[in-house]
Parts: C-alpha cells; structure tokens; sequence
C-alpha cells in the first residue's frame, strides 16, 4: 500500500509539472497587457518617454523582461515554496486575497455537503427498497424538480420563502453589518446569514445525490448475492446497510470525489445572489479583470486538489471493496 | 392518473418558481415609473461658474453651501463651531451597493466610486478647499486662517502661500499641521510611494516635481529610431516648488508652463496627511525646509512604505489616524463588508455639520436583489442606482410600503459610441454621421434607461455651467446637427462620401447589392466596421437597434463579444503586450465601441482631446484617434484662460461652443444616453439631499437618524 501512495504521488508530481506548463502557457497566451492594469489609471500627464520608461520599469518589476522559461521557473519556484505570485488588481499577494475566500467556500460546502450525505443517503435507499412505489415516485418527483430548476431559481425561491415570506434569515450578506457582542451571538449571526445559501446549496445537490444513491442500491439490490442474503434469512436492515449499499458505495465514492475537488471552487451564482464572497466570485472576477496571477495559481491549486481526490478516490475503492487491489 | 398527477405537480411547482422569480407582491401593481424619457435636456436658468463660490452663501448651516453673515462677510472657523449643533452622534445607517468595497483605504490605490465615498469617510472635511453642493469650490473655512497669498516670480511661476489653524485635530488627538500637508504632497508624488503601485500625481504641476519623482535631467541622447532620450539622474531628496513655514504655513509654486490655467482654484488645493502616523512617530524620517524647497530624511523608503503602508494591516488597508469624521471600525475579508465609527476628534464641516449618525455600514449586494434588500429593512440607503428596472422596482417599494423617500437627479457623466477615427471605413466622418443619424437614440435612452435618462448632443454634463449657460445658443447653432433618427439622411452622407459602388465596382443599388463599398485609393473598401462590445445592456440594445438599421442602407457592423471590458480595452487602445509610442503602431482592428465618461465640473475636457504627445496615452485619444488639431486647438483655447480677467467667461464660453460644434462635426464620439440616478433612503433618515458630486461620503456626513431624535 505504501509503496502504491509513493507510486501515485510520483504520478501526481510529473501530472502537476505537464498541468502547470499548459497552465502557464494558457495565461501567456491570453489578450490583454496586465502590464497596463498594474500601471492602472493617472498616468496621462507624464511624457511619451517618461510612461515607456514607467511601462519598461513595470516590465522589469514583474519579471516580464525575463525569457518565458525563467518566468515559468521562476513562477513554478514560487509556487512551490508557497509564493503564489502578486495580484495585479487588488495589488497584495494572491494568498493574502484567496485566504479568506477560500476558508468560507469551504465552510459553506463542507456543511452542505454533510446535510447532503445525511439526508440524501437514507432517502435514496429508502427509494430504492420501496421502488415502484408512492414514496419512490414522491422522491423522484421532488428530486425531478430539484434536478431541472437552475441553482438561480432555487436560490430566489429559497429567498421569496425564508426571507420575503418568513423572514427567518437575512437576504444577503455573511454576517451582519454591525456584529453582535460576544462570540456566541456572533456564530449564531452568521449561522443565519449562512442558512440561505446552505439551504439552496443542499437542496440542488440533494435531487443529484438521492438519484445516484438510488440508482446505486437499485443496481445492488438486484445483484444475486442480495437474493442469497435474503434466501439465508437475514435481517433486510443487514441486508440492505451491510450488503447492498456496502456494495453501493463505489460510484458514490467517485461522486463524493467530484465534490470534494467542488469544495474548493465555490458557486458564482450562489456567492454573488447571496453576497457570500467565496473563490467562486473570486476566481470570476480574477479572470474578468484578467488578474492573472490569481487565476493561475488558484487552477493550479484546484488542479492539484483533483489529482490528490483522485489519489483519495482510489484508495477509497479498496476500503470500500476488497476486491480493487490498491496494492498493484 | 399517477402520470397526470405528476405533470400537474411538476408544472405547479415550476410555476411557482417562475412566479417568485417575478415579483414578490400576488397582484402586480402599476408600475409607478415613468414610461417616457425625462424631458430633452434643455439649458434651465443659469448656473454659477465653476470657481471660488462665495455667492451661495447661507446663513444657517445647509448641507454643501457656505455659511455667511447678512453682510456677506463669511464665518470663520470659530463662528461656525458656535453655530454647529454638537449633539453627539446617535444612531446607524447601513449602504448597500452593487459594487465590493477594496480595502483600499487611502487614496492612491484605485479610483472605484464606492471606495471613493468611504475614503471620503475617513479623510473628508480638513482640505484647503471643499466642493460645494454643486460642484463648485470653496476655501474651506475650517482650514484656512487667512486667504491664500499669490506671489508673481519673473520667470512666470506662481506661488501660493496657505495659513491654516493648528486647531484641527488628527482622529489620535494630534493637531494638523501644515507638515501634514506638505507630506501629502511629498508622499504622494515619490517614487517611494509609486515603488509599491501608488499613483503619484498630486504635485504634478509644481516646481521640481520631476526632479523629486524621476530625477533632474543629466543629458540627453538619442535612441536607435532617431528619436530623443531625455537622461536622468537619481530622484533628489528636495521638494523644490514646496516649502514649510512653521506649524501654520507652507507653500506651493506652480511651473510657469501650467499658467494661466482657467480653473486656477485647483493649485490651492491640498490635503493633510498624517505626518507622525506614517513616520511612526518620526522615528523612521522627517521633514526639514530648505531654501531649496523641503527634503525628507533617509528612512522614506520603499522597503519601510512596503511595511508602514503596504504590508496586511498597514495604512493602506486599516488606517487609524484620520482627519475625517468617521474612522475605520472593522473591514471583513470575507463579506467585504466595512463600519464606520465616527471620529470623537472631528468637530464640524466647513458648511457647519457636526456628523450625526453613530455608525455606518457599507455592505455589498447583487442588483437582483437589492431592492428586496431594501423592502426587509436589511439596507437603508441605495445611492446612485441607474437601470430603469432597478429603478421602477425601487419606486413601487416607495409607493407601497412607505417606508422610503427618494431623490433622483441628473448623471453628471454620459455614455457613448466611439470611433476609430484613423483607419478602416470610420476614418470617413460621412460614416460617422451615418451611423449618428441610424441610431434612433431616443429609443434606445429609453430602452436602456427604463425612461430614467436623457438624450445628450454632445458630450457635456447636464447639469453643467457651461451646458446650463450657452446650451440654447449651441443648440441654436446653423453648424450644430442634431442626428435623430433619420435613414434617409445616412444614405444622403454616405453617398456625398463617395459609398456608391458595389462589390464589382458597379453602382451601389438599395435592395440589390448587400454591401456599399467605396473606391479609395484605387481600391474597393467595403463599409463594414468591426464593433468591439462588452457583454452588457447597451450592446444587448445596439444589437438590435443599430446592426438592422445600418444593413438596411448597405453597412456592415460585425459584433465581437468580449466577456469584460478589461479584456476589450487593451485590444480597442493599443495592441496587447505593445509598449505605448505616439503615433507608432497601435492594434488597428474594432472601428466601434461603446464607453461612459464622468463629466465632474470644472470641466478640464483639454485633457481628453488633446494631441500633445504627453496626453496621447489618454482615454480619449487612445479610443477614438481624431487626429483633429482643430478640435485640439478648441479644447485647449478653455484651459488657458486667466479666469481673473473681466470676461473670462464669455472667452471660456465661446471657446467651449466652438469646441462642442467641432466635436459634432467631426463626430468620433457619438452621445447616447445620461442617466437619471436615484436615492432610496428610510423615511426616518433626516436631511438626506445627494447628487453625483455631492455623493453618499458627503450626504451621510450631514444627514441624521430620526429614530433618535
């Protein structure tokens, strides 16, 4: 096993140099003059030669006088030791502007993620068992109707019902303006603030999950080994929990990995609808205001997060069915 | 059954999301916003010119107007402390906006309105001058001990000579010197400051500002292509156009080639910055006078601004000694949200506003939701919201909660169509008109505006002197054209250009022939014009507004999308990664574009349309390329003016109509639209009067919670 980790992590070295070149290659390529935006606005009064000597300084200042392979060296080194470069745009460095950014697409998706795996799983084998039946076609309804909305229109449903409505949680925001004192009113402040997106976020993976969940035990429910168990007398919870959705496990396994790299990334429409500044927005706007330095280094670092869920993934299989032999 | 069950269920549950998609109310309510344009935009009574206002003059204290007695005599510093109503600050106010607050805190960094309205916060009030409500300048009484003294020097110079009270305190409890204020010329113009990506144009137009910011000349040489280098030498340590008096008074002087300058006003206005914050203390430099100007010590360097000011924490991003009335409560990283406390050391504007509200929030918000925002109380105020549908929204708000007022007031800035007027078939001003007189601007004002807008001839503000004052004699003008919408007229000026021919070369017949081309040089050039748009509402109506039009009279408009105009600007301005050279090669390939512009008085519009070399990096020119000396003349024919000679207003004005009529002429940018803004705020928020110079960072400073009261 051991050795098979070491293997793989070489694998993902030699993937992470190909990715990173294409990646640098891709952002050397694309239009625009960062030089320009770094230099910015209020420079029309100087002199033709004084703004070429200003552009040529700026040049020399972000290492773009330097043959394409140092830069990428140069760029790679940093990334390597942890300098993920400098943002043009908000003019600090790219970790300073992603931290936080990326602390709260986390939090947002690991909890709905979590309301996911514990409403979706029972729903889905509960599915599967009563296939045919009212409660399977109910969920298949309502997860039909999950399915088919765009995350915008759940998202503004969620708000015309817990805010205009109700008026549980704030419309917008993660926490509120002036903070309330003392550190639990706080966390309870932003729990609030964070229940909207949470909401909506849960609900539009939900209808995709249950489905797959169902599908999965449909399939294993099906399989002659679940026939053999039932023929031998054993309980259906042993049946279904220990037979089935053991077996059930492995193309969730690949879901749950997709999520995971997902986790990361954060949703435009969520974030920008609900004023939750994650790496959703982020990324956007990096790429609007061709911040490239921020763009660069976060799709590397969303491609090193895929490779290692795939690592992850892998290694899940065999926990998860001793029949993939991780080992080899 | 079960089948039809679950289309019936499925179908109730879409409907029910399109329904919320909608509005939020169950009957839809007529809609209260108006379905016409606001009246064309006609010059209403005269305004005052832009300058040293001392005639709006008030006696008790009236948001952006200067307080003077009966006599005229205006109040001095003591005089309006007395009449300020000190009663401490109660109470909060939460902005919402569509724009996410930078954390740029200090000026320098960017130039976003929003962020401008919360430095405005924080550094407002202790400038030598003020703009008043309209836009005009005032001494600033609070500051200013004495009026400005002006000394004349034989080789044209001019120094200003400022006396200011000690009085005013730092938000720490320090006074406010005149060092303060020599430091923020000296910061603000440094190559220290421009090393960590600070724009440094503050002492510009002074004596030895080039030497301080690039070093003095040395030498000059010539490069490879024949053109001349100027060489310099290392920045110089001294200042010399500044000088330091005492704690009371400094001075400026302004380089003889900057005189006479029309808006004069402008080079007396300086603002403090906090000398001992940023020196921590004066540990790390200090400031001396010389006869040679002033010089700052050896600690100002970039390595200590990178760490004082740039670095997480610095001044840049918390700065907690201001003059302003509010300080910097709290910023959040991840909401973007900021607060605002106010300053216990700021006593009163300069118009005589003690600030009245405790705290203020600035919080980020999507448009889709931001008037629902409003409705639930979780924002109060909304300021300057443009699209007529935001707008509507916002007014159905007004009239069916009644909780919210609102005020609109003209846009003090325009949009526009551009031409590249050097290449390509938009070289030929008939091509131009042509596509002036296929665009029905009324319409589309009104499609873009939702009737919240106006119709601009030419690109000024409206509510502006100059528009205010000669707008009737402009547009009266035999030489003005006025370009509604009339197909038969571009056909009229594409045929007086010579776009007669077909693809063969035969004659051009309507109908029959797709394209017009147009024998140049020898050669057929088809009149097909590369439009480079932005994703946005004005090229989602161009598109349909103006590519039909213009297909129908034989003209091609090709429509290339770009995602953000940050992509589109560089490949519109200049060829992506091509260092800037006047008259060198530039990326000739979009003949079309659409931008906005900010028209703030005093009008200073030499700039846009010069073609001095040193300007050619400017908007204007690296967008459209006029080429036009006339128009070039027109504009800079303004700017010299010596605005303290009888009749300097009619010379200013004569040569602004002259300029405006060659603008229309020449026609390399076509107006399209101003908008109306609007302000929502709470009905109990007390003396809320804004406009788009007086923005939200002043209105707030002068307005009050009624719940408190």
């Amino acid at each position: 096993m051991g050795k098979y980790i070491l293997r793989r992590l070489c694998y993902v070295v030699v993937v992470l140099f190909i990715i990173s070149i294409f990646m640098f290659a891709i952002f050397q390529l694309m239009p625009g003059d960062p030089v320009l935006h770094y230099m910015g606005q209020g420079h029309q009064d100087l002199t033709p030669t004084q703004w070429q000597q200003l552009y040529e300084d700026t040049v020399r200042r972000m290492g773009f006088d330097r043959p394409v392979h140092i830069q990428y060296t140069r760029w790679l080194q940093g990334m390597l030791t942890g300098n993920f470069g400098y943002s043009m745009v908000h003019r600090r460095p790219v970790l300073d502007v992603i931290r936080t950014p990326i602390f709260w697409s986390v939090v947002l998706n690991l909890a709905s993620m979590f309301l996911i795996f514990i409403v979706t799983v029972p729903l889905g084998i509960i599915s599967a068992i009563k296939r045919g039946k009212t409660v399977d076609n109910g969920i298949l309804t309502f997860t039909l109707v999950g399915f088919s909305i765009p995350s915008f229109t759940v998202a503004l449903i969620v708000i015309v019902i817990f805010a205009v409505f109700l008026g549980w949680f704030p419309i917008t925001g993660m926490h509120s303006p002036f903070l309330p004192e003392g550190q639990w009113a706080q966390f309870v402040d932003r729990l609030q603030y964070m229940a909207m997106p949470l909401i909506t976020l849960t609900f539009v993976g939900m209808a995709a999950f249950t489905r797959y969940v169902r599908a999965a035990m449909c399939d294993a429910l099906s399989e002659d080994y679940i026939r053999t168990a039932r023929s031998k007398g054993l309980k259906e919870k042993v049946v279904v929990y220990s037979h089935a959705f053991r077996n059930a496990l492995i193309p969730l396994i690949t879901i749950l990995t997709g999520w995971f790299m997902g986790m990361f990334g954060g949703s435009v429409v969520i974030e920008q609808l609900f004023g939750w500044s994650g790496m959703g927005l982020t990324m956007l706007q990096g790429i609007m205001q061709m911040d490239y330095a921020i763009v660069r280094a976060v799709s590397l670092f969303y491609a090193f997060v895929a490779v290692i869920a795939i690592l992850l993934m892998d290694l899940a299989y065999g926990l998860a069915d001793p029949r993939v032999k991780v080992s080899k | 059954m079960r089948k039809l069950l679950l289309i019936v269920l499925v179908l109730g549950l879409m409907g029910f999301a399109l329904a919320a998609c909608g509005r939020d109310e169950p009957a839809p309510a007529p809609d209260p916003g108006p379905v016409e344009l606001t009246p064309p935009a006609t010059p209403a009574p005269p305004v005052e010119a832009p300058g040293v206002a001392e005639d709006v003059l008030v006696g008790t204290p009236t948001a952006g107007r200067l307080l003077a007695h009966p006599d005229g005599r205006l109040f001095t510093r003591a005089e309006i402390l007395q009449i300020t109503d000190m009663t401490p600050p109660a109470g909060e106010l939460i902005m919402g906006s569509t724009t996410t607050l930078t954390p740029n805190f200090i000026s320098g960094f960017e130039s976003i309105a929003t962020s401008q309205w919360m430095r405005y916060l924080m550094h407002d009030g202790r400038a030598t001058m003020a703009r008043d409500f309209v836009g005009n300048w005032v001494a600033n009484p609070m500051v200013q001990s004495a009026p400005v003294r002006t000394t004349d020097h034989p080789d044209g110079s001019r120094t200003y000579t400022f006396t200011i009270y000690t009085d005013n305190l730092w938000s720490d409890g320090t006074p406010i010197t005149a060092a303060d204020y020599v430091f923020g010329i000296l910061a603000y113009s440094s190559p220290q400051f421009r090393a960590i990506g600070g724009a440094v144009l503050t002492g510009e137009w002074l004596v030895g500002y080039q030497e301080f910011l690039n070093g003095p000349i040395t030498g000059t040489s010539t490069d490879a292509d024949g053109n001349e280098v100027i060489e310099r030498g290392e920045p110089v340590r001294n200042f010399q156009g500044v000088r330091m008096y005492g704690p009371d008074s400094f001075s400026v002087t302004v380089r003889p080639e900057a005189l006479p300058f029309v808006w004069e006003f402008l080079y007396m206005l300086w603002s403090p910055t906090p000398l001992h914050y940023w020196s921590n203390n004066g540990t790390a430099f200090t400031i001396t006078d010389t006869p040679n100007g002033v010089t700052i010590s050896d600690g100002f360097t970039e390595e200590f601004l990178q760490d004082r000011v740039n670095s997480p924490g610095g001044i840049r991003f918390n700065p907690t000694v201001v003059a302003g009335p509010y300080l910097l409560y709290s910023f959040d990283e991840g909401s973007r949200n900021a607060v605002f406390v106010r300053n216990p050391n700021f006593t009163a504007t300069w118009d005589g506003f003690h600030p009245q509200i405790e705290r203020i929030a600035k919080v980020a918000l999507d448009s889709a939701i931001q008037i629902d925002a409003l409705r639930l109380g979780e924002v109060d105020v909304l300021h300057g919201l443009r699209a007529g549908v935001h707008i509507n929204d916002g007014l159905r708000a007004v009239e069916e909660l009644g909780l919210h007022n609102f005020i609109s007031y003209a846009r003090s800035g325009f949009g526009f169509l551009a031409f590249h007027a050097d290449f390509g078939p938009s070289q030929f001003v008939e091509v131009r008109r042509a596509v002036a007189w296929l665009l029905d601007r009324d319409d589309f004002a009104r499609a873009f505006t939702g009737g919240h807008g106006f119709v601009l001839q030419g690109p000024y503000a409206v509510d502006g002197w100059e528009f205010q004052t000669v707008g009737d004699s402009l547009y009266a003008d035999p030489r003005f054209t006025h370009f509604d919408f009339n197909p038969a007229m571009a056909v009229q000026d594409l045929e007086a250009g010579g776009w007669v021919l077909n693809s063969a070369g035969g004659p051009f017949v309507m109908g029959v022939d797709d394209i017009r081309y147009k024998d140049v040089d020898g050669e057929l050039m088809r009149l097909s014009m590369q439009w480079g748009a932005n994703d946005n509402a004005v090229s989602d109506i161009m598109r349909v507004m103006l590519i039909p039009q213009a297909e129908a009279v034989g003209m091609e408009i090709i429509e290339y999308l770009y995602a953000s105009p940050a992509w589109n600007g560089d490949s519109w301005g200049r060829a992506p990664g091509t260092p800037y050279a006047p008259g060198g090669e530039r990326f000739q390939f979009h003949h079309i574009h659409t931008l906005a512009w900010n028209v703030f008085p005093p009008s200073q519009h030499w700039y846009s349309w010069s073609l001095y070399p040193e300007h050619l990096a400017s908007a204007a020119h690296s967008n459209m390329h006029h080429g036009d000396w006339q128009l070039h003349d027109l504009a800079w024919a303004s700017r010299h003016i010596d605005a303290s000679a009888p009749g300097w207003e009619e010379i200013y004005l004569n040569a602004w109509l002259e300029f405006q009529v060659r603008v229309n002429q020449v026609m390399t940018m076509l107006t399209l639209y101003a908008d109306e803004d609007h302000d929502f705020f709470p009905t109990w928020l007390g003396n809320w009067d804004a406009n788009t110079i007086w923005d939200f960072g002043r209105a707030v400073q002068r307005a009050y919670d009624g719940r408190t009261r």
